[in-house]
């Protein structure tokens, strides 16, 4: 077992991948240590093995199979992009309209809220009995703020029965 | 006058289906021998190196040539026997021949078994097949195909310190299934090499 100090970097001056600096140590060091040359030799043999070992060829028929089947893959590809591709436009479209309709729908929502709360602040206006009551009110609080109780209903019932026609009105228009 | 890379490249990259096919022709031998190896079966090695060669078709407009052409292949096969690992779960020792299936029965192991029908070219096989995939990656990335450790740790998407020590730990292993390999044959003369076909 290599117990060196160096033996990390062993493998790493063997594939040449040492700084400079620590190459020049390294091999210094080499010269004196047994033990590292030997496990450098042991680098040397894997390697060797692993390169001359005889690797199985590609035989004639293999290859000619492997050009013919890219042939084959490719020609699929090129088809189903040629097929696809009206498919992508339409589905792209699609996508292009569903938000033109969404944007559309939006813009219409808000239109359609601004709108009513114009049209509510119109037909809505604050009720003359209510704010004459509440000037009347204010000005003198200690009396009653309307002194004849049937004429301030009958103005009441006036008031709200035209409110409501005119509500009627706006909701025939 | 042959056609550099390259040139093949730039011709391939604009439609030209001729100029991928020599790229086949020029890549195709070594890249097989790698997948062998990868793989440990001869079937799975075409499959596997008709795979990179579709891939490499497909990211022909992506190739910028800041790599060789061997790099670039090499990458795209370690990208492909990555995705057939996660598509199939096939066994290991389900493998190395198919021939192998119909050679009389043998209830040995596997890996003996391979030793006993091997020669020079299946022992390494047999013995590649010993180690994991990572180890076999690296050692293939570095010994078979002498890329550097900052080419292996881009193809693998892993830290240059991982492929060191990775490597470091294959080489160990690999030491040690050779060492006992040798020592399974020179107990058992009858596990002598014999000649083996392929594919």
């Amino acid at each position: 077992m290599n117990t060196c100090q160096y033996q990390s970097k062993l493998q790493t001056y063997y594939d040449n991948e040492l700084p400079q600096d620590q190459t020049t140590q390294l091999e210094n060091h080499l010269q004196s240590c047994a033990t590292c040359q030997a496990e450098l030799a042991s680098l040397a043999d894997m390697s060797l093995l692993l390169t001359h070992a005889e690797l199985p060829a590609l035989r004639p028929l293999a290859l000619e199979q492997i050009h013919q089947h890219l042939d084959v893959r490719i020609d699929q590809q090129v088809r189903q992009a040629a097929e696809q591709g009206p498919l992508q436009l339409a589905k792209w479209l699609t996508g292009v309209a569903a938000v033109v309709l969404l944007a559309c729908s939006m813009q219409l929502f808000f239109v359609q809220n601004s709108l009513s709360r114009n049209s509510s602040a119109e037909i809505a206006p604050s009720l003359a009995w209510e704010t004459t009551t509440a000037m009347l009110n204010q000005d003198n609080p200690a009396t009653p703020a309307v002194s004849d109780e049937h004429s301030l209903a009958a103005w009441i019932v006036s008031d709200l029965s035209a409110q409501a026609s005119g509500s009627y009105t706006s909701t025939q228009e | 006058m042959s056609l550099t890379d390259d040139q093949l490249i730039a011709s391939a990259r604009a439609g030209d289906r001729k100029a991928f096919h020599l790229l086949v022709d020029r890549y195709a031998p070594r890249l097989y021998q790698l997948a062998a190896i990868m793989t440990g079966n001869f079937n799975d090695a075409q499959d596997l190196v008709q795979e990179t060669l579709l891939g490499a078709w497909q990211a022909l407009p992506g190739f910028e040539g800041k790599s060789t052409a061997k790099t670039w292949f090499t990458g795209i096969m370690i990208r492909q026997a990555s995705l057939a690992r996660r598509k199939t779960k096939r066994s290991r020792m389900d493998s190395l021949d198919h021939a192998a299936s119909q050679e009389p029965q043998d209830h040995r192991p596997a890996a003996a078994n391979s030793v006993a029908r091997s020669d020079a070219r299946i022992d390494l096989m047999t013995l590649m097949q010993g180690l994991s995939i990572e180890h076999r990656e690296v050692i293939v990335l570095r010994e078979l195909q002498g890329l550097s450790y900052d080419e292996i740790a881009q193809m693998i998407n892993q830290p240059r310190g991982t492929v060191e020590s990775r490597l470091f730990r294959a080489r160990h292993a690999l030491k040690q299934l050779a060492a006992a390999s040798n020592t399974t044959r020179s107990n058992n003369p009858s596990q002598q090499p014999t000649p083996g076909g392929e594919n």
